[in-house]
C-alpha cells in the first residue's frame, strides 16, 4: 500500500524528462535528466529550406544553433579553412557568445535543416539560476573551446 | 501567384478577426492575468529550479501570497476600518449636520468668514452660499454611499468575479509559460527569429522589472508613510499612507498628492497647523528614502521623463480611462518607449530598415 502511494507521489512530483537526445551535443553531455528538462524549456525548434540564410556576418548574436537534422555551412574567421559544414549533433554560436555581441561568421542551410536554438539571454538565465547546471554548462563550453583552439593551432602543421 | 497560399492567408485573417470579436470581452481579463503572471514568475521559477514541479510551484506561490495578504490584513485592516469609520462618522453623523460640522472647523471657518466678508462688500456675489452648498452636496453624496453600493450590487459582484478569475487564468499562464512563449515564437518567420528573441527578452525584462518594482514600491511607501505619519500623530495615517503609496506610482505628482491629502485631513480634523509642517517633513523623509534607496535598488534606474511629459501623460491617461489609467499611464508610456527604442536599434542592426 505504502509503496503504491510513494510510487503515485513520485509519478506526480518528480519531473520526468524525455530529452535524453540532447546529450548528443557535447556541451549537454553531463547534464542530469532534471537539468535537461530545464534546458528543453528554453530551446526553440526552427526549420530552414536548403539555401536559406540562417544568419549573416555582423548580425547581432542572440541564438546558439544546434543542428538536429541536415547540413549547415558556416563561413567565418573561426572556422577551419574559413568554411565548415556542420552536421547532426554539432552547433554554432558558442565562440561568439563569449567573444562579442555580433556574428563573426555567416551560415546557410546546405540541405533542408532543422536546428534547436537557445537564446543568449536564456543561456545566461540557466547558468545563473541553477548553479550546478551553470558550472556543468560552462565547464563543457571550456572543454569545447579548448579542443577547438587546439584544432585551429594544429592545422598549419598538417 | 500561389492561390492556395493566398486562400490560406485569407482564412487565417478571417479566423483572427472572428477570434478577436468572440474573445473581446475577456481581453481585459487576459491582460491583467498576464500582468499578474509577470509579477509572480521569478518566484515560480525559483521553486522550479529547485526541483519543484511547475504546477506545484505556482500553487506554493499562491499560498505564500494568500498568507502575506492575510498577515497584512490582520495587521492593517482593523486600523483601516476603524479610521474609515471615524472619518465616515465625522462626515455623516452628530447632532449638527456634517456640513455645519465642517464649516465649524477652524481652518474652514476662517475661509467661510472671509467669503462672508467678501459677500458683504461686493453685492450679489454669494460666494459664501456657494461654498456652503458645495460642502452640503458633498455630504449628501456621502450619505447616498450605502444606497449606491446596493444599487450597483451586480457590478460589484462582477468586479469580484473579475478579481477571482485573474489568479485562475494566471495559473495556466504561469504553469505553461514556456509552452506559450515557444508557440508565439514558432509563428515568427526565420528572418525575424533572433530579433523576436531579443524583443521578447527585452519585454520580459522591462515589463517584469517595472511591474514588480511598482508593486514593491507601493507597499514600501504605504508602510513608510503610515509609520511616519503615525509618529507625528497625523490622524487616519494608514488611510493616507495607502493612498499616498498608490499615488506614488506617478512620478513627481504622486508624492504631491499624498502630501495634499495629508494636509486636507489635518485641516478638516481641526489639528494645530504646526502639524502640517511635521507631516510634510515626514513625507519628505519618506521620499528621500524612496528616491535614494528603494527605487534605485528595486528598479535599477528611474523613469527619466521630463515633468511636462509626465504631466501630459497623466492627463491623457485620466481622460482616456479615469484614475486607474492615470496611475498606469506613465509606466506604460515608458515601457512602450523603451520597447520601440529597442525595436528601432535592432531593426537597424539586423539591416531590416
Amino acid at each position: 500500500m505504502a509503496v503504491t502511494i510513494i510510487r503515485r507521489l513520485k509519478h506526480y512530483f518528480i519531473t520526468k524528462t524525455h530529452h535524453h537526445e540532447l546529450r548528443r551535443y557535447v556541451i549537454f553531455k553531463g547534464l542530469s535528466n532534471f537539468e535537461l528538462h530545464l534546458l528543453h524549456n528554453y530551446l526553440h525548434r526552427r526549420q530552414f529550406k536548403a539555401g536559406d540564410t540562417v544568419f549573416e556576418k555582423e548580425y547581432p548574436l542572440e541564438a546558439v544553433f544546434f543542428v538536429e537534422k541536415g547540413e549547415l555551412e558556416v563561413c567565418g574567421k573561426f572556422s577551419s579553412g574559413g568554411r565548415t559544414v556542420l552536421k547532426r549533433n554539432q552547433f554554432i554560436g558558442i565562440i561568439d557568445l563569449f567573444y562579442e555581441n555580433t556574428r563573426s561568421s555567416s551560415a546557410k542551410a546546405l540541405t533542408d535543416l532543422t536546428v534547436l536554438a537557445l537564446s543568449r539571454n536564456d543561456f545566461w538565465d540557466l547558468v545563473t539560476k541553477n548553479k550546478a547546471l551553470g558550472i556543468k554548462l560552462l565547464t563543457a563550453c571550456c572543454h569545447f573551446l579548448s579542443r577547438h583552439i587546439a584544432t585551429l593551432v594544429s592545422e598549419p602543421e598538417q | 501567384m500561389n492561390w492556395t497560399r493566398i486562400s490560406f492567408y485569407i482564412l487565417i485573417a478571417v479566423v483572427i478577426v472572428a477570434a478577436a470579436i468572440f474573445y473581446r470581452w475577456v481581453i481585459s481579463y487576459v491582460l491583467l492575468s498576464v500582468v499578474f503572471a509577470y509579477v509572480l514568475d521569478p518566484l515560480v521559477s525559483w521553486f522550479e529550479f529547485r526541483r519543484v514541479p511547475r504546477w506545484l510551484s505556482v500553487l506554493l506561490v499562491y499560498a505564500i501570497i494568500a498568507g502575506v495578504i492575510a498577515w497584512f490584513s490582520a495587521l492593517f485592516v482593523p486600523d483601516l476600518v476603524q479610521q474609515g469609520k471615524e472619518l465616515f462618522d465625522t462626515l455623516t453623523a452628530g447632532e449638527t449636520s456634517a456640513s455645519d460640522y465642517i464649516i465649524s472647523l477652524p481652518f474652514v471657518s476662517s475661509i467661510y468668514q472671509f467669503l462672508v466678508n467678501l459677500d458683504s462688500q461686493i453685492p450679489n456675489l454669494g460666494l459664501a452660499d456657494s461654498f456652503y452648498n458645495a460642502i452640503h452636496s458633498a455630504e449628501e453624496n456621502l450619505g447616498k454611499l450605502p444606497k449606491i453600493l446596493i444599487d450597483n450590487y451586480q457590478s460589484i459582484i462582477s468586479t469580484l468575479s473579475f478579481i477571482a478569475t485573474i489568479p485562475l487564468i494566471s495559473f495556466f499562464l504561469l504553469m505553461d509559460k514556456q509552452k506559450f512563449r515557444k508557440a508565439i515564437i514558432s509563428f515568427i518567420p526565420n528572418r525575424y527569429f533572433e530579433l523576436s528573441l531579443i524583443l521578447i527578452n527585452k519585454l520580459d525584462e522591462t515589463v517584469g522589472r517595472f511591474l514588480r518594482a511598482m508593486i514593491f514600491e507601493v507597499i514600501a511607501v504605504s508602510i513608510m508613510v503610515s509609520v511616519a505619519l503615525s509618529i507625528v500623530r497625523v490622524p487616519y495615517s494608514v488611510l493616507i499612507g495607502i493612498t499616498a503609496g498608490v499615488a506614488n506610482i506617478i512620478p513627481y505628482f504622486g508624492p504631491l498628492s499624498g502630501a495634499a491629502i495629508a494636509a486636507l485631513v489635518i485641516l478638516i480634523s481641526g489639528k494645530p497647523l504646526i502639524m502640517l509642517l511635521y507631516a510634510f517633513l515626514a513625507l519628505y523623509l519618506v521620499q528621500v528614502v524612496d528616491n535614494n534607496i528603494i527605487y534605485p535598488v528595486v528598479v535599477g534606474k528611474t523613469i527619466k521623463m521630463h515633468p511636462l511629459i509626465v504631466l501630459l501623460t497623466v492627463l491623457a491617461g485620466g481622460w482616456f480611462g479615469g484614475i486607474l489609467w492615470m496611475l498606469i499611464s506613465v509606466p506604460l508610456a515608458y515601457m512602450v518607449y523603451s520597447l520601440v527604442r529597442e525595436l528601432y536599434t535592432n531593426l537597424k542592426k539586423f539591416r531590416l530598415i
